[in-house]
């Protein structure tokens, strides 16, 4: 089935169609080998701000296909593809786009089962010793990484004690036919259901690898959904339509069933294989090598000639956006900020920092008192920004923390090192290993993927003082006056594009 | 010499580097700085108004640049780069070492004829625009020239037009001798007359040194009723140095450069109006993000701290500063190798010793590139240990003066940090950058380089 363009698409290769119909991605008939040459073309295409590469001939042999950075959005709107993938079409500003992704995450949908000949992810199904994983061109993506990855689909896991699934995504480095090696962190959902409950029993966790799953399903399993609540129907809300799922072939996980590639299989209890080191989304390839969970494969079921979507990590870093930087501007911006209100907390939005994803994030809000503000970084770094994140950002409700000059300067002008920086020096927090600013034997080769030394938590207060008015750079001004200004600029010649660069503010108003 | 360019002689540059938009269409006067601050704020081009209210053809934003937190293509120096003779692609330090020229040598100006001639126009004839509706005619890019009793003194300027012969003007505290009876504001003159004017009071404020001088070979000078002056200038408005009235004493939007020095506030009145064929003024729209004044003082002031550092411990360090326009100079960002265990607080403090700008210093290896921001806005977060390499000073630091915390100059504590490897770490400890160059192997970014217009990129 095909979606209207104002509807969500039902899969991800409609919406790959979606995104040929608006010229935006670019399919590529030259053979690509998926050593090096895949993410090299995709990192290009990152950096020029170029087309969606979809690889349709892969060498190998093989007739599966590779998409590089299938979610990255344009530099100046990074949520605009996946707002197409959802069907959101009249967001103007990011105000607009945030807003309706939170109405739809607090309207969740039930999803609905399908049979198996129903469903267009069982048009091949490989179990027992018919599995062979290495058919696949999974990417091979930075010289210095420790094998090939698959990095961009959902992880699906039951919840040993309850009825509660997860979704989440955890990176798989693939080790041979039906073995890979997957990144699970302690402190996040699916990790700690592994460590805390399988494992402690001794028992295998059973799992599903969704690849190319419709968009909806990749949006919400970076999402922080709370324990308990059924992951399926919040890609439901996002889409504005059930999610149709599949019982999977050797468990009882059901998996969504456009999905290019599904791979089920066992995380298996006190078993490690290697895993990294990996060009991660420091900018810095980070090690060491560490051990991390095994997962053996039992049953890979696809679709014809199915699609990897892939992600080339780092590129995001800088200038460029990736996968991963759009979808933390476009899935977990608004989700945080609907968590931070549903919890009580005056936010106005939450925004990642270009930059550096998943290690500092700025909020503006409306309540700046201190106290306000020690509450709701207490809550975020105990929550969803407990490992990854180590910085956050408070600023004013009219400053736009999309806006890197006005959160610049708001750091530089009013964030005063005598009071506004806060916990520095308390190193008495946990943090990932996936950083690079704490030595080998600091990070150690724990178990669980958490640093052996633990680090500092930090928020930074860039408040004005009470009463004090945005700098009157920074004021949208008068808009009847600037509106002038602009159109004798264009009368003069200068282009609708450069005058477009011009920051808006939240409201709308040009900045 | 390569940086003799006169005001207007930059304007053409501009023009032909195809970085200048001449707006031909009439514009009232009062609409000028909200066309110039517009063009800031898209990243544009410097304007030139053709048809305004006056004598004068305002240009804005000759020596401003764009934004780094969104691209990266377009340098904000490039401007001043031109404007000083150098070729438009010409790399940070090149810019900052032409800037800072005469902290390390003297040189002698040439002389010659003044180019403007005394005409029977009086402040207002000229058309300066005002900044705000309803304010007063201003000028922001103005160089006072007064005699201290031995010599011509030049002073950065800028002010208002309080009637048709009589100007309001802010300048240096410490500028005007009591002796001062006369004095020139300079209007449109070349870039190098500014930054060295500007050189030589940061330091002089910030460290009493005298040097450097601002004058050098780099702006030829004339003689106007017995003192020097750039000779290019556009506009020399001559008169008697009064005291200011007590009515507004100082016009509301300040230059960078306040926040950096003790000002006063003085009166002009005007004698003269001299000027040259259609003159050309810059206008600055102060206050407004990424402006001329912000610019000029970051490049000033970075200039003066990279001569300082370098040549303060028999070697030269510091790769590069830059106190980036982005955060309106709250921040000093330097690129420097770390000599030894514990170097990055003796620089860090070398540098807020040597001026009271800003009070965040943040340390980065000597091989990053100054013309990439983000990557400084990516190492503060990630290279940089939240408690160990974040570094608080004891709460009794002098207050900074471009923050808009502890105004009243109450002590505080000062905060550098340190995003450079630590040099006591083993090499295996050291994190690889990743790059397309480290991540791809020549034969591959060959085939990808070979085969790329084949793809169908559009």
């Amino acid at each position: 089935m095909t979606a209207g363009a104002t509807e969500a698409v039902d899969s991800f290769r409609d919406y790959l169609d979606r995104l040929e119909e608006r010229d935006a991605c670019n399919r590529i008939d030259e053979r690509i080998s998926w050593n090096l040459e895949a993410g090299a073309v995709t990192m290009r295409a990152n950096e020029r701000d170029a087309q969606i590469p979809v690889f349709e001939d892969v060498s190998d042999g093989t007739d599966a296909r590779l998409v590089g950075d299938p979610y990255r959005g344009p530099r100046r709107q990074p949520w605009e593809r996946i707002a197409m993938a959802l069907g959101v079409t009249d967001a103007r500003t990011t105000d607009d786009y945030y807003e309706e992704i939170i109405d739809r995450v607090r309207s969740p949908i039930e999803p609905t089962v399908v049979d198996g000949d129903d469903a267009p992810c069982k048009e091949v199904v490989r179990t027992g010793g018919d599995v062979d994983l290495l058919s696949f061109p999974w990417p091979f993506l930075h010289v210095g990484d420790g094998g090939r990855y698959s990095n961009l689909h959902t992880l699906i896991a039951d919840d040993r004690d309850t009825e509660w699934t997860d979704w989440s995504s955890h990176r798989a480095m693939l080790h041979d036919n039906t073995r890979a090696s997957v990144l699970l962190l302690a402190g996040e959902q699916t990790p700690n259901i592994y460590y805390y409950k399988y494992e402690r029993h001794d028992e295998p966790m059973p799992v599903a690898i969704t690849i190319g799953a419709e968009p909806a399903v990749e949006c919400v399993s970076i999402m922080w959904i709370p324990t308990g609540r059924n992951e399926a129907e919040f890609a439901g809300g996002l889409k504005r339509a059930p999610v149709e799922l599949v019982e999977c072939e050797t468990n009882d996980l059901l998996v969504p069933a456009t999905a290019e590639i599904v791979l089920e299989g066992r995380i298996l209890p006190n078993s490690r294989l290697d895993e990294g080191p990996y060009g991660d989304y420091f900018g810095y390839m980070h090690g060491p090598r560490r051990s991390m969970p095994v997962l053996e494969i039992d049953a890979v079921s696809h679709r014809e000639r199915p699609f990897i979507p892939f992600r080339v990590e780092w590129s995001e870093v800088g200038y460029a956006h990736n996968t991963t930087s759009s979808m933390e501007v476009a899935c977990v911006g608004p989700d945080a900020t609907l968590g931070l209100r549903a919890a009580g907390f005056d936010v106005e939005k939450l925004a990642p920092w270009p930059f550096t994803p998943r290690t500092v994030y700025v909020v503006s809000t409306e309540t700046t008192r201190p106290d306000s503000l020690h509450e709701l970084a207490n809550f975020i770094f105990t929550t969803w920004g407990m490992l990854h994140v180590d910085f956050f950002v408070f600023v004013d409700a009219d400053v736009d923390p999309f806006d890197q000059r006005a959160v610049l300067e708001a750091v530089s002008l009013y964030a005063d090192p005598d009071t506004d920086f806060h916990q520095f020096g308390a190193e008495s927090m946990p943090k990932v290993p996936l950083n690079i600013y704490q030595t080998p034997e600091e990070k150690g080769d724990v178990q669980m993927g958490t640093s052996k030394a633990k680090t500092a938590k930090t928020y930074i207060d860039a408040t004005r003082p009470e009463g004090e008015p945005l700098r009157s750079g920074s004021r949208v001004g008068d808009s009847e006056r600037r509106e002038r200004a602009r159109e004798l600029l264009r009368d003069a010649g200068l282009s609708d594009a450069t005058l477009d660069t011009a920051p808006v503010d939240p409201s709308g108003e040009r900045r | 010499m390569t940086d003799a360019r006169s005001f207007r002689d930059s304007v053409a540059a501009l023009d032909d580097a195809d970085d200048l938009l001449t707006v031909e269409e009439r514009v009232r006067n009062e609409d000028v700085a909200a066309v110039a601050a517009e063009a800031l704020r898209c990243n544009g081009p410097a304007v030139r108004f053709r048809d305004t209210d006056g004598l004068l053809t305002p240009v804005s934003g000759t020596l401003a640049g764009p934004e780094q937190a969104t691209q990266y293509r377009e340098k904000p120096w490039k401007r001043l780069a031109l404007a000083r003779g150098l070729d438009a692609d010409s790399t940070y330090g090149r810019v900052v070492d032409h800037v800072a020229g005469p902290l390390a040598a003297t040189t002698d100006p040439t002389t010659d004829e003044l180019h403007a001639d005394e005409t029977a126009a009086n402040c207002y004839d000229l058309g300066l625009p005002p900044l705000e509706p309803g304010a007063p005619p201003a000028f922001t890019l103005g160089l006072l020239a007064v005699d201290d009793g031995e010599a011509t003194q030049w002073l950065p300027a800028r002010g208002t037009v309080r009637g048709p012969n009589r100007l309001r003007a802010v300048v240096p505290a410490d500028g005007l001798a009591p002796s001062a009876e006369t004095a020139s504001l300079c209007l449109g003159v070349p870039a190098a007359a500014t930054t060295n004017t500007l050189l030589h009071w940061l330091d002089r404020t910030q460290t009493g040194s005298m040097r450097p001088s601002t004058r050098s070979a780099a702006v030829p000078v004339a003689t106007r009723d017995g003192r020097i002056v750039p000779a290019t200038s556009e506009v020399v408005v001559t008169g008697t140095v009064s005291e200011a009235g007590s009515e507004e004493e100082a016009p509301e939007s300040e230059s960078m450069w306040e926040r950096a020095m003790e000002t006063a506030v003085v009166d002009l009145v005007v004698d003269t109006v001299a000027h040259r064929e259609d003159p050309r003024v810059p206008v600055v729209p102060l206050g407004a993000p990424f402006a001329d004044d912000i610019h000029l003082v970051g490049i000033a002031e970075a200039a003066r701290l990279s001569y300082r550092v370098n040549n303060y411990w028999g070697i030269e360090p510091a790769e590069w500063i830059r106190l980036p326009a982005e955060t309106c100079l709250g921040m000093c960002v330097v690129a420097s190798e770390i000599l030894y265990a514990g170097f990055e607080w003796q620089l860090a403090n070398t540098l807020f010793s040597f001026s009271n700008l800003f009070d965040k210093v943040l340390i980065l290896d000597e091989n990053t590139s100054a013309a990439d921001l983000s990557r400084p806005l990516d190492d503060i977060w990630v290279k940089a240990h939240p408690s160990q390499d974040w570094v608080f000073s004891e709460p009794s630091a002098p207050a900074a003066t471009a923050p808009r915390y502890r105004t009243d100059g109450t002590p505080g504590s000062r905060l550098f940090i340190n995003a450079s490897w630590d040099p006591r770490w083993d090499e295996e400890y050291i994190a690889p950058r990743v790059t397309y160059e480290t991540s791809y192997p020549e034969a591959v970014r060959q085939t990808v380089a070979e085969m790329w217009d084949s793809f169908g990129f559009e």
